[in-house]
Protein backbone atom coordinates (compact mmCIF):
# COMPACT_ATOMS: atom_id res chain seq x y z
CA UNK A 1 0.00 0.00 0.00
CA UNK A 2 1.25 3.20 -0.62
CA UNK A 3 0.35 7.22 0.12
CA UNK A 4 -1.11 9.11 -2.88
CA UNK A 5 -1.55 6.07 -5.36
CA UNK A 6 -4.74 6.85 -6.78
CA UNK A 7 -4.64 8.01 -10.56
CA UNK A 8 -4.11 4.62 -12.53
CA UNK A 9 -2.45 6.31 -15.50
CA UNK A 10 0.28 7.78 -13.08
CA UNK A 11 0.54 4.83 -11.32
CA UNK A 12 1.59 2.45 -14.63
CA UNK A 13 5.03 3.18 -13.80
CA UNK A 14 4.47 1.30 -10.79
CA UNK A 15 4.01 -1.60 -12.79
CA UNK A 16 6.65 -1.23 -15.37
CA UNK A 17 9.11 -0.56 -12.64
CA UNK A 18 7.94 -3.68 -10.43
CA UNK A 19 7.94 -5.94 -13.21
CA UNK A 20 11.58 -5.44 -13.94
CA UNK A 21 12.63 -7.25 -11.29
CA UNK A 22 13.59 -10.96 -11.40
CA UNK A 23 11.63 -12.10 -8.49
CA UNK A 24 8.18 -11.34 -9.74
CA UNK A 25 5.88 -14.17 -11.72
CA UNK A 26 5.17 -11.82 -14.75
CA UNK A 27 2.93 -14.23 -15.97
CA UNK A 28 0.41 -13.96 -13.39
CA UNK A 29 -1.64 -10.27 -12.78
CA UNK A 30 -0.94 -7.87 -15.66
CA UNK A 31 2.95 -8.63 -15.71
CA UNK A 32 2.87 -9.12 -12.44
CA UNK A 33 1.44 -6.86 -11.04
CA UNK A 34 -1.95 -5.70 -9.88
CA UNK A 35 -3.06 -2.00 -9.23
CA UNK A 36 -5.67 -1.09 -7.28
CA UNK A 37 -6.36 2.62 -6.77
CA UNK A 38 -9.50 2.81 -5.09
CA UNK A 39 -7.67 1.54 -1.83
CA UNK A 40 -4.02 2.59 -3.28
CA UNK A 41 -2.74 -1.19 -3.07
CA UNK A 42 -0.45 -3.20 -5.04
CA UNK A 43 0.19 -6.81 -5.41
CA UNK A 44 2.62 -8.43 -6.89
CA UNK A 45 2.89 -12.03 -7.97
CA UNK A 46 6.40 -13.49 -6.77
CA UNK A 47 7.97 -16.80 -8.25
CA UNK A 48 7.78 -20.11 -7.06
CA UNK A 49 11.13 -20.73 -4.76
CA UNK A 50 12.06 -16.97 -5.33
CA UNK A 51 12.12 -14.87 -1.98
CA UNK A 52 11.40 -10.63 -2.93
CA UNK A 53 14.31 -8.36 -2.74
CA UNK A 54 12.08 -6.13 -0.52
CA UNK A 55 15.07 -3.31 -0.64
CA UNK A 56 14.67 -3.46 -4.87
CA UNK A 57 10.74 -3.47 -4.37
CA UNK A 58 11.16 -0.19 -2.64
CA UNK A 59 13.29 1.09 -4.48
CA UNK A 60 11.05 0.66 -7.54
CA UNK A 61 7.98 1.87 -6.06
CA UNK A 62 9.55 5.04 -5.51
CA UNK A 63 11.58 5.25 -8.86
CA UNK A 64 8.03 5.36 -10.65
CA UNK A 65 7.00 8.39 -7.87
CA UNK A 66 4.82 7.27 -5.34
CA UNK A 67 6.00 6.22 -1.62
CA UNK A 68 5.61 2.51 0.01
CA UNK A 69 3.88 2.74 3.73
CA UNK A 70 2.74 -0.96 4.25
CA UNK A 71 3.14 -4.23 3.03
CA UNK A 72 0.99 -7.52 3.40
CA UNK A 73 2.60 -10.69 2.86
CA UNK A 74 0.51 -13.80 1.54
CA UNK A 75 2.24 -16.46 2.58
CA UNK A 76 1.26 -19.55 0.33
CA UNK A 77 -0.88 -21.94 1.73
CA UNK A 78 -1.03 -25.30 0.75
CA UNK A 79 -4.60 -27.46 -0.59
CA UNK A 80 -5.08 -30.50 0.58
CA UNK A 81 -7.79 -32.58 -1.67
CA UNK A 82 -9.41 -35.56 -0.42
CA UNK A 83 -11.33 -37.72 -2.80
CA UNK A 84 -14.73 -38.88 -1.17
CA UNK A 85 -16.04 -41.65 -3.92
CA UNK A 86 -18.93 -41.42 -5.89
CA UNK A 87 -21.79 -42.18 -3.24
CA UNK B 1 -0.62 38.39 -31.98
CA UNK B 2 -1.06 40.36 -35.00
CA UNK B 3 -0.47 43.84 -36.43
CA UNK B 4 -2.72 45.45 -38.97
CA UNK B 5 -2.44 47.94 -41.82
CA UNK B 6 -4.99 49.70 -43.07
CA UNK B 7 -5.30 51.37 -46.54
CA UNK B 8 -8.17 53.26 -48.07
CA UNK B 9 -9.19 52.51 -50.90
CA UNK B 10 -12.47 53.96 -53.08
CA UNK B 11 -15.81 53.05 -50.94
CA UNK B 12 -13.48 50.32 -48.97
CA UNK B 13 -11.03 49.90 -46.37
CA UNK B 14 -8.52 46.60 -47.55
CA UNK B 15 -7.21 45.35 -44.66
CA UNK B 16 -3.84 43.63 -44.33
CA UNK B 17 -3.35 40.92 -41.47
CA UNK B 18 0.64 40.07 -40.72
CA UNK B 19 -0.01 36.95 -38.64
CA UNK B 20 -2.60 35.29 -37.35
CA UNK B 21 -3.52 34.20 -33.35
CA UNK B 22 -2.47 31.47 -32.29
CA UNK B 23 -2.71 29.55 -28.74
CA UNK B 24 0.47 28.36 -27.37
CA UNK B 25 -0.17 24.86 -26.34
CA UNK B 26 0.16 24.80 -22.64
CA UNK B 27 0.16 20.77 -21.90
CA UNK B 28 3.16 18.96 -21.74
CA UNK B 29 3.40 15.55 -23.19
CA UNK B 30 2.09 12.85 -22.59
CA UNK B 31 -1.74 14.39 -22.29
CA UNK B 32 -0.13 16.35 -19.02
CA UNK B 33 -0.32 13.28 -17.68
CA UNK B 34 2.89 10.87 -18.03
CA UNK B 35 5.57 9.62 -17.48
CA UNK B 36 5.90 10.13 -13.71
CA UNK B 37 8.26 7.72 -13.42
CA UNK B 38 12.50 7.80 -13.78
CA UNK B 39 13.61 7.05 -17.24
CA UNK B 40 10.19 7.56 -19.10
CA UNK B 41 9.29 8.55 -22.42
CA UNK B 42 6.18 8.81 -24.87
CA UNK B 43 5.55 10.10 -28.31
CA UNK B 44 1.84 11.67 -29.15
CA UNK B 45 0.24 12.99 -32.20
CA UNK B 46 -2.69 15.00 -31.93
CA UNK B 47 -4.95 16.15 -35.26
CA UNK B 48 -6.59 19.35 -34.63
CA UNK B 49 -9.06 21.31 -36.47
CA UNK B 50 -9.64 25.34 -35.93
CA UNK B 51 -12.39 27.20 -37.41
CA UNK B 52 -12.58 30.78 -36.67
CA UNK B 53 -15.98 32.19 -37.63
CA UNK B 54 -15.80 36.07 -37.83
CA UNK B 55 -13.06 38.60 -38.86
CA UNK B 56 -12.71 40.63 -35.70
CA UNK B 57 -11.45 44.33 -34.09
CA UNK B 58 -12.03 44.76 -30.83
CA UNK B 59 -15.37 42.28 -30.01
CA UNK B 60 -16.83 44.06 -33.51
CA UNK B 61 -17.28 41.74 -36.50
CA UNK B 62 -15.67 43.80 -39.66
CA UNK B 63 -17.28 42.22 -42.32
CA UNK B 64 -19.66 38.91 -42.79
CA UNK B 65 -18.10 35.83 -44.05
CA UNK B 66 -14.61 35.84 -43.49
CA UNK B 67 -12.98 33.05 -42.36
CA UNK B 68 -10.24 31.07 -41.37
CA UNK B 69 -9.63 27.10 -41.28
CA UNK B 70 -6.34 25.47 -39.89
CA UNK B 71 -5.81 21.99 -40.21
CA UNK B 72 -2.47 20.71 -37.93
CA UNK B 73 -0.74 17.85 -37.18
CA UNK B 74 1.31 18.38 -33.85
CA UNK B 75 4.17 15.42 -32.88
CA UNK B 76 5.07 16.24 -29.25
CA UNK B 77 8.11 13.77 -27.29
CA UNK B 78 8.79 13.53 -23.72
CA UNK B 79 11.77 11.84 -21.79
CA UNK B 80 12.00 11.60 -18.16
CA UNK B 81 15.51 11.11 -16.07
CA UNK B 82 13.65 11.19 -13.07
CA UNK B 83 10.54 12.23 -11.99
CA UNK B 84 11.60 15.53 -10.89
CA UNK B 85 13.15 16.49 -14.45
CA UNK B 86 12.11 15.89 -17.66
CA UNK B 87 12.55 17.52 -21.41
CA UNK B 88 9.78 18.08 -24.00
CA UNK B 89 9.25 19.37 -27.43
CA UNK B 90 6.61 20.14 -29.68
CA UNK B 91 6.64 20.14 -33.31
CA UNK B 92 3.70 21.34 -35.26
CA UNK B 93 3.01 20.83 -38.99
CA UNK B 94 0.11 23.06 -40.77
CA UNK B 95 -1.29 20.60 -43.56
CA UNK B 96 -3.58 23.14 -44.28
CA UNK B 97 -4.56 26.96 -43.34
CA UNK B 98 -7.09 29.12 -45.54
CA UNK B 99 -8.49 32.38 -44.41
CA UNK B 100 -10.70 34.69 -46.32
CA UNK B 101 -10.30 38.74 -45.90
CA UNK B 102 -11.68 41.51 -47.83
CA UNK B 103 -9.96 42.37 -51.20
CA UNK B 104 -10.36 45.99 -51.55
CA UNK B 105 -13.17 46.25 -53.90
CA UNK B 106 -15.87 44.54 -52.26
CA UNK B 107 -15.15 40.91 -52.59
CA UNK B 108 -12.70 38.18 -50.96
CA UNK B 109 -9.48 37.39 -50.50
CA UNK B 110 -7.74 34.21 -50.00
CA UNK B 111 -4.52 33.13 -48.84
CA UNK B 112 -3.19 29.54 -47.91
CA UNK B 113 -0.29 28.21 -45.45
CA UNK B 114 1.24 24.81 -44.83
CA UNK B 115 4.36 23.67 -43.95
CA UNK B 116 6.22 23.46 -40.14
CA UNK B 117 5.64 25.78 -37.42
CA UNK B 118 7.20 26.61 -34.89
CA UNK B 119 8.63 24.07 -32.02
CA UNK B 120 8.93 24.70 -28.54
CA UNK B 121 11.33 22.88 -26.39
CA UNK B 122 10.38 23.23 -22.63
CA UNK B 123 12.33 21.67 -19.38
CA UNK B 124 9.56 21.05 -17.04
CA UNK B 125 10.23 20.89 -13.31
CA UNK B 126 8.28 18.55 -11.10
CA UNK B 127 8.37 18.34 -7.42
CA UNK B 128 5.46 15.77 -6.67
CA UNK B 129 3.70 15.22 -3.54
CA UNK B 130 1.78 11.80 -1.95
CA UNK B 131 -0.52 11.97 0.64
CA UNK B 132 -3.18 9.51 1.95
CA UNK B 133 -5.83 9.48 -0.91
CA UNK B 134 -4.52 12.26 -2.75
CA UNK B 135 -1.34 13.34 -5.23
CA UNK B 136 -0.26 15.51 -6.92
CA UNK B 137 2.42 17.81 -8.47
CA UNK B 138 3.87 21.48 -8.58
CA UNK B 139 5.26 22.00 -11.77
CA UNK B 140 7.42 25.36 -13.37
CA UNK B 141 8.46 25.41 -17.17
CA UNK B 142 11.12 27.16 -19.40
CA UNK B 143 10.27 27.07 -22.64
CA UNK B 144 11.88 28.43 -25.61
CA UNK B 145 9.79 28.64 -29.23
CA UNK B 146 11.83 28.17 -32.09
CA UNK B 147 11.81 30.08 -35.29
CA UNK B 148 11.19 27.66 -37.61
CA UNK B 149 7.85 28.22 -40.35
CA UNK B 150 8.10 29.55 -43.51
CA UNK B 151 6.86 32.16 -45.81
CA UNK B 152 3.80 31.23 -47.64
CA UNK B 153 0.96 33.96 -48.29
CA UNK B 154 0.75 34.20 -44.58
CA UNK B 155 1.81 32.04 -41.47
CA UNK B 156 -0.12 30.55 -39.29
CA UNK B 157 2.54 30.29 -36.76
CA UNK B 158 4.20 33.57 -36.02
CA UNK B 159 7.72 32.45 -37.21
CA UNK B 160 9.54 33.97 -34.31
CA UNK B 161 11.53 33.41 -31.61
CA UNK B 162 9.96 33.06 -28.53
CA UNK B 163 10.63 32.38 -24.03
CA UNK B 164 8.11 31.22 -22.03
CA UNK B 165 7.63 30.64 -18.50
CA UNK B 166 4.95 28.41 -17.18
CA UNK B 167 3.80 27.61 -13.29
CA UNK B 168 1.21 24.83 -12.56
CA UNK B 169 -0.03 22.97 -10.18
CA UNK B 170 -2.33 19.77 -10.49
CA UNK B 171 -3.88 17.02 -7.85
CA UNK B 172 -6.01 14.20 -8.14
CA UNK B 173 -7.49 11.68 -6.34
CA UNK B 174 -9.46 7.93 -6.78
CA UNK B 175 -12.58 10.20 -8.63
CA UNK B 176 -11.29 13.61 -8.85
CA UNK B 177 -8.50 15.98 -10.57
CA UNK B 178 -7.42 19.42 -10.92
CA UNK B 179 -5.17 21.59 -13.04
CA UNK B 180 -4.40 24.91 -12.34
CA UNK B 181 -2.09 26.86 -13.98
CA UNK B 182 -0.44 29.85 -15.84
CA UNK B 183 1.94 31.08 -18.13
CA UNK B 184 3.81 34.29 -19.57
CA UNK B 185 5.81 34.39 -23.26
CA UNK B 186 7.95 36.94 -24.39
CA UNK B 187 8.07 36.82 -28.78
CA UNK B 188 10.72 38.51 -30.97
CA UNK B 189 9.73 41.14 -33.72
CA UNK B 190 6.28 42.84 -33.23
CA UNK B 191 4.18 39.51 -31.29
CA UNK B 192 2.51 41.06 -28.13
CA UNK B 193 3.09 39.69 -24.63
CA UNK B 194 0.99 36.45 -24.12
CA UNK B 195 -0.28 35.55 -20.81
CA UNK B 196 -2.71 33.00 -19.98
CA UNK B 197 -4.52 31.37 -16.97
CA UNK B 198 -5.82 27.95 -16.92
CA UNK B 199 -8.84 25.69 -14.86
CA UNK B 200 -9.53 22.23 -15.53
CA UNK B 201 -11.58 19.90 -13.06
CA UNK B 202 -12.78 16.51 -13.94
CA UNK B 203 -14.11 13.25 -13.07
CA UNK B 204 -12.02 10.32 -13.33
CA UNK B 205 -13.86 6.49 -14.31
CA UNK B 206 -13.20 3.08 -14.86
CA UNK B 207 -14.50 1.46 -18.02
CA UNK B 208 -13.74 -1.92 -20.26
CA UNK B 209 -10.98 -2.75 -17.72
CA UNK B 210 -8.89 0.39 -17.83
CA UNK B 211 -9.57 3.98 -16.70
CA UNK B 212 -9.60 7.44 -18.12
CA UNK B 213 -11.27 10.71 -17.18
CA UNK B 214 -13.84 13.35 -18.46
CA UNK B 215 -12.68 17.23 -17.75
CA UNK B 216 -13.87 20.85 -18.33
CA UNK B 217 -10.72 22.45 -19.64
CA UNK B 218 -11.12 26.69 -19.44
CA UNK B 219 -8.29 29.27 -20.85
CA UNK B 220 -8.25 32.58 -20.93
CA UNK B 221 -5.58 34.58 -22.81
CA UNK B 222 -4.12 38.18 -23.08
CA UNK B 223 -1.76 39.91 -25.37
CA UNK B 224 -0.70 43.40 -24.56
CA UNK B 225 -2.41 44.43 -27.98
CA UNK B 226 -5.35 44.42 -25.99
CA UNK B 227 -6.65 41.14 -27.53
CA UNK B 228 -8.23 38.48 -24.94
CA UNK B 229 -9.82 35.30 -25.20
CA UNK B 230 -11.84 32.66 -22.95
CA UNK B 231 -12.48 29.81 -24.55
CA UNK B 232 -13.73 26.33 -22.57
CA UNK B 233 -14.74 22.72 -23.38
CA UNK B 234 -14.92 19.06 -22.47
CA UNK B 235 -11.64 16.59 -22.58
CA UNK B 236 -12.14 12.90 -22.80
CA UNK B 237 -8.63 11.25 -22.07
CA UNK B 238 -8.88 6.90 -22.17
CA UNK B 239 -6.26 4.49 -20.90
CA UNK B 240 -6.49 1.73 -23.86
CA UNK B 241 -3.50 -0.10 -22.42
CA UNK B 242 -0.25 0.63 -20.66
CA UNK B 243 1.69 1.77 -23.22
CA UNK B 244 -1.10 3.12 -25.44
CA UNK B 245 -3.48 6.29 -24.66
CA UNK B 246 -6.18 8.22 -26.27
CA UNK B 247 -7.68 11.52 -26.06
CA UNK B 248 -10.31 14.10 -27.30
CA UNK B 249 -10.70 18.03 -26.39
CA UNK B 250 -13.45 20.59 -27.72
CA UNK B 251 -12.97 24.18 -27.25
CA UNK B 252 -15.41 26.90 -28.33
CA UNK B 253 -14.42 30.64 -27.51
CA UNK B 254 -16.85 32.03 -25.03
CA UNK B 255 -14.98 35.62 -25.43
CA UNK B 256 -13.22 36.67 -28.07
CA UNK B 257 -11.46 40.59 -28.48
CA UNK B 258 -9.02 41.31 -31.00
CA UNK B 259 -7.46 44.43 -30.42
CA UNK B 260 -5.66 44.27 -33.76
CA UNK B 261 -8.14 42.73 -36.76
CA UNK B 262 -7.70 39.26 -36.47
CA UNK B 263 -9.84 36.56 -37.22
CA UNK B 264 -11.82 35.45 -33.81
CA UNK B 265 -14.96 33.51 -32.26
CA UNK B 266 -14.14 29.86 -33.12
CA UNK B 267 -14.04 26.50 -32.42
CA UNK B 268 -11.40 23.59 -32.15
CA UNK B 269 -11.44 19.98 -32.21
CA UNK B 270 -8.17 17.29 -31.26
CA UNK B 271 -7.88 14.59 -31.62
CA UNK B 272 -4.74 12.63 -29.74
CA UNK B 273 -3.14 9.71 -29.48
CA UNK B 274 0.26 8.57 -27.64
CA UNK B 275 2.66 6.01 -26.73
CA UNK B 276 4.90 6.12 -23.66
CA UNK B 277 6.74 3.74 -21.91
Amino acid sequence: MRAGFDCPSCAIGVRKMISRLKFVDRKRFNKGVELDTTVQLVTVSILNGESPDLDALFEAIEEAGYDPVRMYELEVVRLKIRELGQS
Amino acid sequence: MNLGRVSLFTGWISLQIVSPSLFTWADQPIFNEMPRWDKGYGVQIRHEWRTEEDLLLNRTKVGRGFGEDVEIVHVESVYTWDKSIRVTAKFPYVLNASRELPDGSGGKLFQHDSGPGDPILALPLKKYFNLDGRSGSWTMAPQIQVSMSGSDEYEVYENVWGQGISFGYETVTYRYILNVGTSAWFFGGDEPFTARVSLDIGVNFEAFNSNGHVKWESDYFWEDDESATLYMGPALYYRFCDEWHGRLSYRYDFYDKQGILDHGNGSQFIVGVAFVY
